[in-house]
């Protein structure tokens, strides 16, 4: 009998009644910690009544059209300016369009734009960081001084002077708000992409002979993953509130299109003559739709630092 | 008159979301003015959360359901807030176990240690630095009123962990808890404050409890141990009759599983099967039932009580065994071949000559290097196709960096680095990664080597995918069987990391090391992250896994008894330089470095009367700056036969007998004639 057999024959006895179980203990599923993040995240009133808003104005603005169909494409002088009450709930706009049919239409616009604007950020913004970080020495700095240059541009300035340069379509608005709100997020997942470059899995990857490429994409940006999905939420906030901003300055969409900023920056004209209702609505869906997406943010960055977490 | 401390039949519980964990469980515990008792127990035993219970710092949720605490005949429990706060650091104080943490890196650590008579006895300013001073010069600080002013970071671990100690003192405590005050140092230093915690509760007349993992640090220390297992006490024995005729099957399998210097290396080491239970869900019997082999259907029905014939020794067990392990089973069969080629071949598998790395120490506006870290100075050594090399040293000697050099994810400065007679770093690209197939490696941390977000699968299927070796159905059947042969279930593959315990996740990655088949592994320090019990089934599985694979490795750690247990022959490394190398009989019993021999002495054993006949401490005094080496003998600072050619002239490698070898001018043994390791002067011995 070799040495092996009575050894395993030995082990076998010391574990007692067959069969025997797996020399290294059996394996209790534990729930997932992106499980546990999700209870953390219910269990989180405030950052579930942001999803709940959220949801509400998605639907609101995309499918709201179809339920509650209104008169968008003619303009109509003999209805303009009709105060709420008749047909028109909200009442009508300087078109003769009804209100609540604009908010859906500018609520399409600003999610978007402020949803496109985050992703193209938050894209090139972990890729760049990503790689700034791995990469280290001269092409970090390098890569780091941008970062910096970017910053210290005035935002809304530079903003200002590109969207009158470019024709102010959905996707050019978001291009343009994107180009800067990149830096940011370059900027944390680089510090996070530091201190997980040092981890022993990504020295073990790097024993096995991993390339960089696999590096950055099978290990850094999943392990950066929830620094990158806080901020995003973060980004969508930043992005509509800055669309309003420049709709606000007369730098936002051309009509026929619409945003709560446009419409809020022409309600404005006829604030001296009492229209309140072209006003406050397209104020309060702004407001309500930033500080859901700022509780929601929140609540994520509770749920997904392990360090927060209660067990 | 009352005992300085007495617990009785105390239970904690920590509420969690939705379970509660039944922590620690109907313990009691005496300790008398003067007296140390030691507590023993694998972590998440419950041993830190009795020693919170005292202090009543129980983490949130945490809450004492039932017993009492007394210390000096006072009730602890029940005591409000204001209450609790007068006792701790006044009457009970604590010795935390990581001394960086623990400590405020923005404070000063005069104001730290003064912290606590200020508020205790409302000392002034003066008044209470002055007694800091004194506190520092009883902890052994050297010039303690030139550091009152330093911060934290500016001292050493071990310095750390003096003041550490000052702060607990300063109230002049009757009851110290320690827990394992001593795990996050190295051997050296861990010596040096065990010999302060003895000398302070003997002048001091403290009653301390010593809570630790190491059954060698409790054996010459104290005067009784308690053994904890699942959050109860299983057995309590004055130290002596513990370690010579214990009663409860896990106490013994617990001495039996830790690797001794003098045990025999061809035999395996007792493990214990199986995992700690979960304390959420605790089992209904004998709570070591399920990992016990005398274990019958009355241990899984009904608890035993902790009781025996002597109120002394008391343990709770229906099948108590006596005394130690007999007899152990024979492991290796391979051992014998592989110590035969050692000499032999003449090409070497590995070699490495004269190898440097240093880390470069950049400063100021432009990024000048001012200085550097001299990492591995000059080290040259070898390895034969199936041998096992070790490598012995204190944190910061560099056996880390030698580690990664040989894998070849860091570049020597100097030197050359040979696989198969080939420069691993004149290869690039493809070649490059090819030859990484060869040389793998094996990392301390089993919480940090396995990437979080990625299935067992994913990780083990990663080096084959790297080197593209099989079809996806190839690398499939081949991750199942390196499952299978590092004894885990073939569950695991659908799990992430998080989901198994520290052992299993060593356990992935040897599996993820040995998947590529390579000629040569590292394995940088694999088992001082696991428990006593779990450490010996790694092990066993590694010492098997050598053989079968017949890989060569490279097996580092500070921990010289792991490494002559897996080991055939070992390198002792001391800032940077290979100080001494031999066979393990060599090193254990031929030692010729005079650090070599200190290392030995200095280890904790777990035998009482081997540790009591200890009379010195070991090696004095720190590690020296890696960025500024001694000059000469680079071990001449601390060295107790140190003469003035010590740090004149670097003392070559010299040739003891065919395997051994070690750098000292007046060495322990006598080296052969005129066989000097490199062509330097020859140097008389003394």
């Amino acid at each position: 009998m070799l040495p092996e057999d009575s050894a395993k024959i030995a082990e076998m006895q010391l574990s007692g009644s067959a069969p025997p179980p797996p020399d290294g203990g059996e394996v209790q599923a534990i729930q997932s910690g992106w499980k546990l993040s999700y209870r953390d995240f219910v269990s989180n009133r405030l950052a579930v009544l942001g999803v709940g808003i959220l949801v509400f104005f998605i639907l609101f603005s995309f499918a709201g059209p179809h339920i509650y169909q209104t008169n968008q494409s003619l303009a109509n002088p003999v209805l303009a300016y009709n105060a709420p009450g008749g047909g028109h709930v909200l009442g009508t706009n300087a078109q003769g369009f009804d209100e609540i049919g604009q908010l859906m239409i500018g609520g399409q616009s600003s999610l978007e734009i402020g949803g496109l604007a985050a992703l193209m950020a938050i894209v090139v913004g972990t890729l760049f960081g990503a790689i700034s970080g791995l990469a280290g020495g001269a092409v970090d700095w390098f890569m780091m001084r941008i970062v910096d240059i970017g910053l210290s541009i005035p935002y809304l300035l530079a903003v200002l002077v590109l969207a009158t340069v470019l024709h102010s379509s959905v996707f050019e608005l978001s291009l343009v708000l994107a180009a800067f709100s990149w830096l940011v997020p370059a900027r944390l997942v680089r510090g996070e992409v530091l201190t997980l470059r040092e981890r022993d899995f990504v020295w073990a990857a790097r024993v096995m002979g991993a390339s960089r490429f696999r590096l950055v994409f099978k290990h850094l940006i999943p392990n950066a993953l929830s620094v990158t999905i806080v901020n995003v939420t973060f980004l969508f906030a930043d992005t509509v509130l800055a669309l309003a901003t420049l709709a606000f300055l007369g730098f936002g969409l051309p009509y026929p299109l619409t945003s709560w900023g446009d419409q809020m920056a022409n309600a404005l004209q006829f604030q001296s003559e009492g229209y309140w209702w072209l006003l406050y609505p397209p104020g309060v869906c702004l407001v309500m739709v930033v500080l859901a997406t700022n509780l929601v943010g929140d609540g994520l960055r509770d749920a997904l630092d392990v360090r927060l977490r209660r067990r | 008159m009352p005992a300085a401390l007495e617990v009785r039949d105390l239970s904690t519980h920590i509420k969690l979301t939705d379970s509660t964990v039944q922590a620690v469980g109907n313990v009691d515990i005496t300790i008398e003015k003067g007296q140390t008792v030691g507590l023993v127990g694998e972590s998440g035993s419950g041993k830190s959360m009795l020693g919170l219970s005292v202090l009543g710092l129980l983490p949130n949720g945490g809450h004492i359901v039932g017993g009492s605490i007394k210390t000096d005949g006072n009730e602890l429990v029940g005591l409000t807030e204001k209450q609790l706060r007068n006792v701790r650091g006044n009457d009970v104080a604590m010795i935390f176990q990581d001394s960086q943490s623990s400590l405020n890196p923005t404070k000063k650590i005069g104001e730290q240690v003064a912290e606590p008579v200020r508020l205790h006895r409302g000392l002034n300013r003066q008044e209470a630095e002055d007694r800091a001073v004194e506190v520092l010069e009883m902890v052994g600080m050297p010039q303690p009123r030139e550091r009152l002013t330093d911060y934290p970071h500016q001292l050493s671990g071990g310095l750390r962990q003096r003041v550490m100690i000052a702060i607990a003192l300063t109230c002049e405590p009757k009851v110290l808890l320690a827990d394992e005050p001593t795990t996050a140092l190295d051997v050296t230093i861990q010596a040096q404050i065990l010999a302060l915690l003895d000398d302070l509760r003997d002048r001091l007349g403290m009653a301390t409890l010593l809570v630790t993992h190491d059954m060698g640090v409790v054996a010459g220390r104290t005067s009784r141990i308690n053994v904890m297992y699942a959050g109860r006490i299983v057995e309590t024995a004055p130290t002596d009759e513990l370690f010579t005729d214990m009663r409860h099957p896990y106490t013994q399998a617990l001495l039996a599983a830790i690797p001794r210097l003098e045990s025999d290396n061809t035999k395996a080491l007792i493990s214990i099967p199986g995992l700690p239970p979960d304390l959420t869900n605790p089992p209904q019997g004998c709570r070591f039932a399920a990992r016990c082999p005398l274990a019958t259907e009355k241990c899984r029905a009904e608890e035993p009580p902790l009781s025996g014939p002597d109120a002394k020794h008391q343990f709770a067990c229906w099948h108590p065994v006596d005394g130690p392990v007999k007899t152990l089973q024979t492991l290796i069969a391979h051992k014998k071949m592989a110590a035969a080629t050692t000499e032999t071949s003449g090409n070497h598998l590995l070699d490495l000559k004269n190898v440097v790395r240093e880390y470069p120490v950049k400063a100021g506006l432009l990024q000048r290097q001012v200085a550097s870290v001299k990492a591995v100075s000059d080290v040259s050594l070898h390895l034969d196709a199936g041998e096992t090399f070790g490598l012995v040293g204190e944190s910061g000697c560099g056996k880390t960096s030698l580690g990664k050099l040989i894998v070849g994810v860091e570049k020597p400065d100097a030197g050359s680095i040979k696989l198969d007679g080939e420069e691993v770093l004149n290869l690039k690209g493809k070649e490059l990664r090819i030859a990484r197939r060869d040389l793998q490696m094996m990392f301390q941390d089993p919480y940090g080597s396995l990437d979080p977000r990625m299935r067992v699968s994913g990780i083990l299927r990663e080096p084959l995918q790297i080197q593209r070796i099989g079809s996806t159905k190839e690398q499939d059947a081949k991750v199942r069987a390196i499952l299978d042969e590092v004894g885990l279930p073939v569950n695991a593959l659908e799990r992430y990391p998080h989901e198994f315990s520290g052992g299993q996740r060593q356990r992935i990655a040897l599996a993820r090391a040995v998947v590529l088949e390579p000629k040569v592994i590292v394995a940088d320090e694999p088992v001082s992250a696991l428990d006593v019990s779990i450490r010996s089934q790694v092990l066993n599985l590694m010492k098997r896994l050598q053989a079968e694979h017949k890989m060569a490795s490279v097996v580092i750690s500070h921990d010289l008894a792991v490494v002559k247990y897996l080991a055939d022959r070992i390198g002792v490394m001391y800032l940077g330089k290979l100080v001494e190398v031999g066979t393990g009989d060599d090193i254990y019993k031929r030692a010729a470095h005079p650090y070599t021999e200190a290392l030995i002495k200095t280890i904790p054993v777990p035998d009482p009367a081997a540790e009591k006949a200890k009379t010195e401490v070991g090696i004095k005094g720190e590690l020296p700056s890696p960025l500024n080496p001694p000059s000469g003998c680079r071990f001449r600072t601390r060295c107790p036969i140190a003469q003035g050619i010590c740090s004149e002239v670097e003392p070559p490698l010299r040739r003891f007998s065919s395997t051994h070898q070690a750098a000292c001018h007046f060495p322990l043994q006598q080296p052969e004639p005129d066989a000097l390791g490199t062509g330097a002067a020859a140097i008389p011995a003394a």
